[in-house]
């Protein structure tokens, strides 16, 4: 059960309700709103606790008005003091952030001028004037949340940007409440997410329909001159900005693939040759484009890229493809889809499922690392045998403890692994650092190149001692790996560093998910399974997991 | 146009229980049926409850009519036929104010 709060100093029982029901029985979502928000925040720098509940998530969300005097000061007509404003912020971020610290996230909307009157109007973006004061506020709370891992600021401005009536003065008058459901709607979209980045639920690839979805017109039939893509049309634009929002997103990391009904070699005509198409060939990890039913070629596709199904969001513009592409892979995440080509990036852009709370180099690399991996997988296929694959592989592993430098990476890996993680456990920067830092705590982070390319961090393995011998707390590997013999290094590492700690039995206790069972494969494969408990792995650390022969091993 | 104005009132007031219900936990939806009981004695809505549905009203009374109804006139009308005391006596009242 992960138990959230949220902390205001308004009334925000919508808000509650509607977190409520979004996030659904697994979690707990506790109302704070009744408390003083700084007395709060103070106790959970000690130890973020409501009652009994040690508090996972909190939203804090406030009023500028009642966090800064001096603001409030203004809002009455007065002066404002900027020094004193200063102090006031930098107090309050303070308490903030260390009360963040305990958490696994804390998100804090920006905050607004809540009556939304125009008051000076441009005068109110001068020096000193309201519009300049919050500016003020916010990009202090920007600047802390840029630094921080677990302080995330939400966009407040955008949800008044995309909603009718933000403010009811009878809802303020009777209620307290500041904002309409509208507001409360997008700011639980928001924290959602959030969620899902925490809970490794975010989207890795987009399937894609060709004909009437990322191009106007059907290719077989036309020919690829014909087609609607840029051009001195408003149909055709709207066809180049959605394949340039797909780019943006690649660029981010996220995977791009086509399953289409049509002939592959006039399609893939159509991409190499239409000279305003903005997505190219490499653009695509992978395609299915054919004949044969889509939701076959989406599981084969997700095979052969090893992502889990719901880690694939499916765009078509045809109702009856989406329809039983929902029915065949109900994990598969299918959204509706408007007609009018004009409104796919907004509906792309309205997806909860691409967010992430940073962009690493890997992810802006990922598309090259596919590149490779599908050289990789041709000649897997060319290969007499997988030994004289492996042999030819060329494979470097590299071995570092987790550190500052990888931290990002790593934890990114731990939140986001899926399949092949032992205890899915899910930390933030902080917690994950604080675990390692313990006495006799290990962490070990992995990288691997082969004669095809270099894939990155891709590993972790934790270690801590137990009752006899010691435990591994993670073992968490890319699935984009799997199958290179890496999962066995992982093994060897951590048994050679049982050895040396004087572990005689190093453990593994597999925490079964809907998704992880490929760990188990993987433990059953390796280590001796425990008599008494057939979820329970060990292996004497002085024999250890040998290193497999084609691997070299760099610590 | 009397008709015209019973069908609107009934899509406002199932608009604005749905914008409650999306809000609420699912025992303590609020019904459509118009005998349902809203705020009251044996009411299923709290004061808090009571305002949000007064101002999603409001706000659809003032989109489809052009002219936003003032519902808090009647608050302490303690009677059966209160407008918040049923569904039915909310159309009935709102269907008054605009024909």
């Amino acid at each position: 059960m992960t138990i959230y709060s949220v902390v205001s100093d308004f009334n925000i029982s919508p808000f509650v309700g509607y977190l409520r029901r979004e996030l659904g029985g697994e979690s707990e979502v506790i109302d704070q709103s009744n408390s003083a928000v700084q007395t709060v925040l103070m106790s959970w720098s000690e130890f973020p606790m409501v009652g009994d509940a040690k508090v996972d998530r909190a939203v804090v969300w406030t009023r500028a008005e009642s966090m800064f005097p001096s603001f409030l000061d203004k809002l009455n007509g007065h002066q404002l003091n900027v020094s004193k404003l200063d102090s006031e912020i930098e107090e309050f971020l303070e308490i903030l952030e260390s009360a963040s610290e305990n958490l696994n996230v804390l998100w804090v909307p920006l905050w607004v001028r809540s009556d939304f009157v125009r008051g000076i109007g441009i005068g109110e973006y001068k020096k000193g004037g309201i519009n300049w004061a919050l500016q003020r506020i916010n990009n202090s709370l920007i600047q802390r949340g840029s630094l921080s891992g677990t302080l995330h600021v939400l966009d407040t401005y955008r949800w008044l940007g995309s909603t009718g009536t933000a403010y009811d003065p009878k809802l303020w008058f009777m209620g307290k409440i500041p904002f309409t459901n509208p507001i409360f709607r997008n700011a639980v979209r928001d924290v959602e997410a959030g969620r899902r980045v925490l809970d490794g639920q975010t989207a890795k690839l987009i399937v894609l329909d060709l004909d009437g979805t990322i191009w106007g017109g059907i290719v077989g039939e036309s020919g690829w001159s014909d087609l609607a893509i840029g051009g001195h049309d408003h149909v055709g634009e709207a066809y180049s900005d959605f394949q340039k929002a797909l780019k943006g997103l690649s660029n981010h990391g996220i995977l791009l693939a086509i399953v289409s009904r049509n002939e592959e070699s006039i399609a893939l005509a159509a991409i190499d040759s239409h000279p305003e198409m903005i997505l190219c060939r490499n653009d695509f990890v992978g395609w299915r484009i054919n004949w044969n039913d889509k939701a076959e070629n989406i599981a084969s596709l997700a095979s052969e890229l090893n992502i889990g199904l719901s880690n694939i969001v499916f765009i078509d513009d045809q109702s009856a493809e989406r329809s039983r592409v929902s029915e065949a892979l109900p994990e598969v995440v299918v959204p509706e889809w408007p007609n009018d080509p004009a409104m796919f990036v907004k509906a792309l852009g309205e997806m909860v499922v691409f967010d992430s709370f940073g962009v690493s180099d890997e992810d802006r690399e990922r598309k090259s690392l596919y590149a490779g991996e599908n050289r990789r997988n041709a000649s897997r296929l060319s290969a007499q045998s997988i030994s004289e694959w492996f042999s030819k592989l060329e494979l470097i592993v590299t071995c570092v403890p987790l550190s500052q430098e990888n931290i990002s990476r790593a934890v990114q890996l731990l939140n986001k692994t899926n399949q092949l993680n032992l205890r899915t456990r899910r930390l933030s920067k902080e917690e994950f650092l604080y675990w390692s830092e313990q006495d006799a705590h290990e962490c070990w982070v992995f990288s691997s190149k082969d004669r095809f390319g270099d894939s990155g961090l891709i590993g972790l393995v934790g270690l801590e001692p137990c009752n006899d011998g010691g435990i591994l707390t993670d073992y968490v590997l890319s699935c984009r790996v799997l199958g290179r013999g890496i999962e066995q290094v992982l093994l060897h590492v951590a048994s050679s560093r049982a050895c040396k700690k004087g572990w005689g039995t190093l453990w593994a206790e597999y925490i079964p998910t809907e998704k992880n069972r490929p760990c188990l494969e993987v433990m059953n494969k390796m280590l001796c399974t425990d008599e008494s408990n057939e979820l329970r792995f060990f292996c004497d650390s002085k024999l250890g997991v040998p290193l497999p022969k084609h691997a070299q091993l760099e610590i | 146009m009397s008709a015209d104005i019973d069908k609107k009132v009934q899509r406002i007031v199932g608009e604005s229980i749905a914008e409650l219900n999306a809000q609420r936990t699912e025992d303590s939806q609020l019904s459509f049926d118009e005998k349902f009981v809203l705020f009251g004695e044996g009411g299923r809505l709290d004061s808090l409850g009571l305002v949000q549905l007064i101002v999603a009203l409001e706000q659809r009374c003032e989109s489809d009519f052009g002219v936003r109804p003032d519902l808090t006139t009647n608050l302490e009308q303690m009677e059966e036929d209160a407008p918040f005391s049923s569904i039915n006596n909310l159309c009935l009242y709102l269907t008054t104010i605009y024909k």
